[in-house]
């Protein structure tokens, strides 16, 4: 049990020494690389590592054998044990020959006595002889007995003494747990000592040779810069030289340059004065030659004609593209007026149509109307024939009050208007040549109003010509059409007679006028037709152009609004109409339907008072008929109290 | 419009309520522990890998992710060969034991689970009451991974109570009286040979918590395990390591185990520590040191004497392969030291030699001396509890005082001047340091 193998324990440390030795050897080799410089710091400090080194293993040393002399100490008691073992193995094996050595002698002399025993006869000698017998055989068995006593309490001693023993090989190896322990921890704290000691050598001369390393850098840059900056400043101020030297040899440059130009200059304009000259020269002596043999090339007139031709080309396609394009325009005039047309006859026929439907409504209104009046009549026949009744009824006298419009019939028919010109009659009277007279003091008269580049136009053109376009331009001018010009003839001849009652009216009109310059000037060309023609003043043919004109417009308008019929008209004459039918209406007075009130109210008093009275003859009725079922019962009762009676 | 918008701003405020409400319910909810579709694939296998292992076809992660989850409970024959080394036979071994020290089975804690196991086994192993295939069947399962096995008890039979009669006390049972067919131990001759990794034995023939049943007998080999041992142990070609201690071997069993192994292949290590080998053992163990390879004999604590030392001695003095030889606890006295110290001479391989707790007096030390002024392989050597005497004591200083190979000398407790002591510890630790240097160059 306490040979515990040595082994286990040593090996850690010897296999940790030499790492550690290795290490330290090769720490001081790489420094004495590093700083050659500090030699001696460097010896005593590898004087202190090896005294570091020496103390570990000292302190290994130390501690092993104080692990394995307990080891070895148990190995000697061990042999001790052995020893005793076997000196007492020795000695009871001795004994126990002795003790076999005495009973084999013992048991001999048994023997021996049993043959004496066989050979005597005698009772009391085999008594005696048997006597000393036993006691020989008790002296065995007691030595026995004492040989297993002194074995067995030997045997009890032996297990204490083992039982002691494996305590004392349980404390033993408990202690060397213990210093086996104990040495692990001294030596690890030994250990961590070193490295931190190390640890911290090894940052020192870190440190330090950083430090070294950059004051030395620091030197060495600084030096760089110094060069550097030298440099620099030198190769400023040769910058600087030859800057200089650079601008004065461009001024030097630019005067030769300019120099060299004007003189190439000069030579220049030299040549080219030559050259013209000559050129000059040149031009003189064509033009002479020229003149003595003025013949135009052939060459030349070709081409002048090869140019008119194509001129003429050119030309021709114009006029045809002109040609073209004219075309093109009638036709688009065709159309258009053709087209023109056609709107203007769906126009009539729109304007034939309103007037159908104005006829026609205007009929509807009167149908309407008469309807209308006759239902009211018959009302009012039949409310006078009530009132006459009630009038008798009261006794009062009753007299038809005086009805106008009980005679009339059909709707009020409003102001007729101002009758038109026929001008289908008077078309006849007025004689063609009238008619060209009147055109032509309006065109004289108007030629105002013709621009004069017409004018200038119309002037080599026949006087008749002239008129009729003049008339034309006019009246497109004055918004009058062909059919009006009989009108306008007929208008200006009878101006003149209505002008001597109408000078108020002409002279206000005159006024108005006078803004407008067109009307002012058209009464200027009235007047001119004045001049030319009896009917007609030649101041008053602008007036009465004018007057004619606003008479067209009117008549324009009221045409307007007789298409729009009875409904103008009506608005127009709605107080007639409620004059109309609120005399229809009060047929009966106010007095008399206070009158008519008052009788019904003592109707209705009255019809109460006969309504009770019916009443109560009802009751009365009822109450006889009782009276005289009373009284039969009374007879019946008082027949058979008789009869009870008897 | 105005209880339009209210309405509106209650509504988005309940239904903001009401998910913040879904959250607060499950404290665990949140978006990151949604596990992942492959991982539930991977759930899957775990919770059918019994039906339908699935291992081999998996990426390392996956794998990882397996061996975190499997069940601890799956029969080994579907885990042995197809689950590899990792978190998975840790958590096995950490179920089953609470001490683990994986550094001690090259950090494999498959090759720890499997070699414990084994050891479980055979350790409870009871013969004629265990079916040897409970052993048998684990085999195929953990030959690959187990190359050493420490088996510290084999249980013996159950007996009849009359054969514990015949047995006494004695601490020298020599007697084959026992050696009845049906008491013998567990038979490595099943094992052995088929382990093919095997690399390391360690064994011991005894019994732990035997309590007020004890019997010495319960503490040593029949000469039938004896014999089985040594024919499984030549059966297993690998074996580099073998380990007998506290076994109760005498004579006769080591000369059977000798016979044996004298022609082994592999063996490099023999200990039969704290067993009762005599000289004729130590005779037959000096036949094997001249035919073997071996390099480590630890023969600690035997009743070696000076004879069988000079055997031992005789197969030193030719060449051979031993590195360290380990006599401590033996009889030697100066006889078998002397003879040792001769042998010495000639042998210049043997690296460690320990001869303590062995009677030797100043003669040995003087014969020894010689040794240390020629020998320069000789790297330690241990002389401890011997009564060298102040003259021997003197004459080893003198003798290291030449010497430059010994870096470890214990000369403690064999009653050496203490001058002589401390000037020899000098040498060593000279020594130690040049040894250090030639290292590190």
């Amino acid at each position: 049990m306490e040979k515990v193998d040595k082994d286990p324990e040593e090996a850690p440390g010897r296999s940790v020494l030499p790492e550690k030795q290795e290490a330290k050897t090769r720490i001081p080799t790489r420094k004495i690389e590093e700083n050659p410089i500090e030699e001696g710091t460097e010896q005593s400090k590898r004087q202190e590592e090896q005294e570091h080194t020496k103390r570990i293993i000292d302190l290994q040393r130390e501690l092993t054998t104080f692990v394995t002399n307990i080891q070895t100490a148990g190995d000697a008691k061990w042999l001790e044990r052995k020893a005793e073992l076997e000196e007492s193995r020795r000695i009871r094996r001795e004994r126990l020959e002795n003790d076999v050595k005495t009973s084999q002698e013992k048991y001999d002399e048994i023997v021996r006595s049993w043959l004496t025993l066989n050979e005597k006869r005698m009772l009391q000698e085999l008594h005696e002889a048997l006597n000393s017998h036993q006691q020989l055989c008790d002296i065995i068995i007691a030595d026995k007995k004492k040989l297993i006593n002194d074995l067995q309490q030997e045997l009890k001693k032996r297990d204490d003494h083992y039982v002691k023993t494996l305590r004392n090989n349980e404390e033993e190896i408990d202690l060397l747990i213990e210093r086996m322990e104990e040495q692990m921890r001294t030596l690890t704290n030994a250990y961590r000592e070193q490295l931190g000691q190390t640890e911290t050598v090894d940052q020192q001369e870190t440190e330090a040779s950083l430090a070294q390393y950059k004051a030395e850098w620091q030197q060495e840059m600084t030096e760089l810069w110094d060069k550097q900056i030298a440099q620099l400043t030198d190769r400023r101020d040769e910058v600087k030289n030859y800057e200089e030297k650079l601008h004065d040899q461009m001024l030097k440059d630019a005067d030769l340059y300019n120099q060299r130009l004007l003189e190439e200059n000069c030579s220049k304009f030299k040549v080219q004065r030559e050259h013209q000259q000559k050129k000059a020269a040149d031009s003189v002596e064509k033009l002479l030659t020229n003149i003595k043999s003025y013949q135009p090339s052939e060459g030349k007139r070709t081409s002048i004609k090869r140019r008119i031709s194509g001129l003429q080309k050119e030309r021709q396609s114009l006029q045809n593209e002109l040609l073209r394009q004219q075309k093109e325009l009638a036709q688009k005039r065709e159309t258009l007026s053709k087209e023109y047309k056609c709107t203007m006859d769906q126009y009539e026929r729109l304007q034939k149509q309103v007037k159908h439907f104005a006829v026609a409504d205007a009929t509807k209104f009167r149908e309407m109307w008469q309807m209308c009046e006759e239902e009211r009549k018959e009302q009012v026949e039949k409310i006078l024939d009530l009132d006459s009744q009630i009038c008798k009824h009261l006794g009062v006298a009753w007299e038809r009050p005086p009805l106008p419009f009980m005679e009339h019939s059909g709707p009020i028919q409003p102001q007729t208007q101002a009758p038109r010109p026929d001008h289908q009659g008077e078309e006849g009277e007025l004689s063609v040549e009238k008619m060209k007279k009147v055109m032509e003091l309006l065109c004289d008269e108007a030629g105002f109003l013709m621009e004069s580049k017409v004018l200038q136009l119309l002037a080599p053109l026949e006087k008749e010509n002239q008129t009729v376009v003049k008339q034309r331009a006019l009246f497109h001018s004055l918004g009058i059409k062909g059919e009006d010009v009989p009108e306008l003839t007929d208008f200006l001849s009878k101006y003149k007679q209505e002008q001597g009652e109408q000078t108020e009216c002409f002279v206000c009109l005159q006024d108005v006028c006078a803004e407008s310059s067109d009307v002012a000037k058209a009464v200027e060309t009235s007047a001119s037709t004045d001049m030319s023609s009896e009917l007609i003043h030649c101041s008053s043919v602008l007036p009465a152009l004018r007057s004619f004109l606003k008479q067209r417009v009117e008549s324009r308008e009221s045409t307007a609004h007789h298409r729009s019929t009875v409904g103008h008209t009506e608005a127009r004459d709605a107080a007639d109409y409620k004059t109309y039918w609120d005399s229809m209406a009060n047929v009966i007075s106010e007095d008399k339907l206070k009158m008519w009130d008052a009788a019904e109210r003592k109707f209705r008093q009255y019809h109460v008072v006969l309504t009770n009275i019916s009443e109560l003859r009802s009751q009365n009725e009822r109450l006889q008929r009782r009276n005289a079922e009373l009284r039969v019962r009374v007879q019946e009762m008082a027949i058979s109290t008789v009869g009870w009676s008897h | 419009m105005q209880t339009g918008w209210d309405g509106a701003y209650l509504y988005s405020a309940e239904d903001y309520r009401k998910m913040r409400r879904i959250i607060a319910e499950d404290p665990y909810w949140t978006l990151t522990t949604v596990p992942y579709l492959s991982n539930l694939c991977l759930q899957c296998i775990v919770n059918n890998f019994e039906e339908k292992p699935i291992f081999e076809e998996l990426t390392a992660s996956q794998k990882d992710f397996i061996q975190e989850r499997l069940s601890l409970s799956l029969p080994l024959h579907l885990t042995a060969n197809l689950i590899t080394d990792g978190v998975y036979w840790k958590r096995c071994c950490k179920q089953k034991w609470d001490v683990c020290d994986v550094s001690h089975y090259d950090h494999s804690w498959k090759r720890m689970f499997f070699e414990r196991h084994l050891e479980n086994i055979i350790e409870l192993f009871i013969p004629n009451e265990t079916d040897p295939k409970v052993v048998l069947q684990m085999v195929p399962l953990c030959k690959h991974y187990v190359k050493r096995l420490d088996i510290s008890q084999l249980l013996p039979p159950i007996k009849e109570p009359q054969r514990e009669e015949e047995e006494d006390g004695s601490d020298m049972a020599t007697d084959t009286e026992y050696d009845g067919p049906g008491i013998e131990h567990f038979d490595f001759g099943i094992l052995l040979k088929k382990l093919t990794n095997l690399e390391e034995l360690h064994l011991t023939y005894g019994f732990k918590h035997c309590g007020m049943n004890f019997e010495w007998k319960m503490f040593e080999m029949t000469d039938r395990d004896c014999e089985s041992l040594a024919k499984a142990l030549k059966s297993c070609r690998t074996l580099k390591l073998f380990r007998l201690h506290q076994s109760h071997i005498e004579d006769k069993k080591c000369r059977l185990l000798v016979k044996y192994l004298l022609d082994h292949p592999s063996l490099r290590v023999l200990d039969f520590s704290h067993n009762l080998i005599g000289d004729s053992g130590a005779r037959a163990i000096g036949k094997l040191l001249t035919k073997s390879k071996l390099e480590v004999l630890n023969m600690c604590d035997n009743n070696i004497s000076g004879v069988g030392a000079k055997a031992i001695a005789h197969a030193l003095s030719k060449p051979s392969s031993l590195l360290s030889l380990n006599l401590r606890l033996n009889h030697l006295t100066d006889e078998g030291g002397e003879a040792i110290a001769k042998a010495m001479l000639k042998n210049n391989t043997l690296l460690h030699l320990h001869l303590g707790g062995n009677k030797m007096t100043w003669l040995t030390a003087f014969a020894l001396s010689e040794v240390l002024v020629q020998n320069n392989s000789l790297k330690s050597i241990n002389l401890s509890c011997n009564k060298l005497g102040e003259d021997g004591g003197k004459a080893l200083e003198k003798a290291m005082s030449c010497n430059t190979s010994v870096t470890e000398c214990d000369i403690r407790l064999t009653e050496v001047n203490e001058q002589s002591v401390s000037s020899v510890n000098q040498v060593v630790w000279t020594n130690q340091s040049l040894q250090q240097k030639k290292q590190a160059k």
